[in-house]
């Protein structure tokens, strides 16, 4: 029998089950959501160890079309429930639901960005559909990736707003599947530090390709479209600051150095370090973020198989190590980087 | 048993500490939740069960030996108390 039969054990299954305090139905349908909640876990838990699997194994895989073919893109409508993925959007690409149309829109254009520079077909590298849901819940003031798809919510039009119209917004959660299809880092620990990290590089880094910026003319604002008038008129314009991670306009001051222990904070404080060091990285060596900095970053994530519980440490000796290799007639590449990192206490 | 606090955390805002400025969390009397919700959390408290997820709440309640924590997955955690959750900025 499936050892996920029993991921709830069975004595405590049966005590809530069989407890006289409540009604027939109550006891049968916390029978039937214990046991549908179990699966859902296990499905979970199976799709993340089947993802490692698949990268870990030589498994063959089709060949990319010429000329590239951008994946299929499919958006889904909650209608403020929570049930996922929803009801779909037919033509999301031209919808009159504008949320519809920009998840739709932006996430095509995340994947173009990942092909055009980088190479990467999808989010898994194999053609994966890129699967978005809007209008989760009810005045929802976050978008997540769920291990599977996005998700995004409306926001509560006073500390945020639609989480859609943040280009870096797509960007940085689309990167939570690039991650997990590659280094498959985990949320917690330095690890879960440089998971968030890594998709607000990728998600800056897609920001600034869409208005076509060189380092000095970026932001590095994480979250500044999706600020609403209450965080402004308190004076927050984002989320994060990746140029400035202690800054006070950001509703998410973060440690700008390292320390050991940093792992103990959320993945969202912790973040802090790596973000300034790709800054410094990156505007130390000049020119668009993603032709020097963001390839060396591009393929510390990729080129070396899962390390769930990754050091922070190891990821910069690995970006350390590829300024060198990718860049071997220009040392000051691997100078800049090594800088970067050592400011940040690493 | 008290109250229940329900705090959201990751996703793209993260928050959930106490660094910062900005909370997006709940509270609800344990008394005002339904047989069926407190049912539900009884057996989240009772699993305990490690959580990996970008997104995820910390539950938090008076136990009979002292304040009890743990994080849920968004598809575990009844949507009545998801439902009460509010963001402010202090």
């Amino acid at each position: 029998m499936c050892r996920y039969c029993f991921i709830i054990p069975q004595d405590v299954l049966m005590r809530f089950a069989s407890d006289p305090a409540l009604s027939t139905p109550l006891r049968q349908s916390l029978l039937h959501t214990a046991q549908l909640s179990s699966h859902f876990r296990a499905l979970r838990e199976q799709n993340t160890a089947l993802t490692q699997a698949a990268i870990s194994l030589p498994l063959p895989h089709p060949p990319i079309p010429h000329p590239y073919v951008l994946p299929p893109d499919q958006v889904y409508d909650c209608q403020h429930h929570t049930t996922l993925p929803g009801a779909p959007v037919a033509n999301p690409g031209s919808s009159p639901d504008a949320t519809a149309k920009r998840a739709y829109n932006e996430s095509e254009r995340v994947a173009k960005f990942y092909w055009d520079i980088f190479q990467r077909d999808s989010i898994d590298g194999h053609h994966m559909t890129l699967i978005s849901s809007i209008h989760y819940s009810v005045s929802f003031n976050n978008a997540f990736w769920n291990g599977s798809q996005m998700t995004y919510g409306d926001g509560d039009s006073q500390v945020f707003v639609d989480f859609t119209l943040g280009d870096d917004v797509i960007g940085h959660e689309l990167t939570h599947g690039v991650t997990q299809h590659s280094l498959g880092l985990v949320y917690s620990g330095e690890a879960g530090g440089l998971n968030e990290s890594i998709s607000d590089v990728f998600g800056s880094m897609f920001r600034q390709s869409e208005k076509n910026q060189i380092v000095n003319q970026a932001d590095w604002l994480i979250g500044a479209d999706i600020m609403g008038p209450v965080a402004k008129q308190k004076g927050y314009t984002c989320l994060r600051d990746m140029a400035a991670p202690k800054a006070t306009h950001a509703l998410v001051p973060q440690p700008d150095h390292y320390y050991p222990g940093i792992g103990n904070l959320d993945p969202h404080y912790s973040s802090g370090p790596p973000n300034l060091a790709f800054h410094k990285a990156a505007t130390s060596i000049g020119g668009h973020s993603w032709e020097k900095a963001g390839q060396i970053w591009y393929k510390a994530l990729t080129g070396f198989g899962p390390s769930p519980n990754l050091f922070m440490h190891q990821f910069a000796n690995r970006t350390r190590s590829l300024a060198q290799s990718l860049y071997p007639s220009d040392p000051t590449i691997h100078t800049k980087v090594d800088a970067a990192w050592t400011a940040v206490g690493l | 048993m008290g109250d229940v606090v329900i705090e959201q955390l990751g996703g793209f805002v993260g928050g959930g500490t106490s660094l910062g400025p900005l909370r997006i969390e709940g509270r609800v009397a344990w008394s005002a939740l339904s047989a069926a919700d407190q049912a539900r959390l009884n057996l989240l408290f009772t699993e305990r069960r490690p959580v990996n997820a970008n997104l995820r709440y910390r539950l938090t309640r008076d136990g009979p030996s002292g304040p009890e924590t743990i994080e849920a997955l968004p598809e575990d955690v009844p949507r009545t108390l998801v439902d009460i959750i509010k963001t402010t900025i202090r």
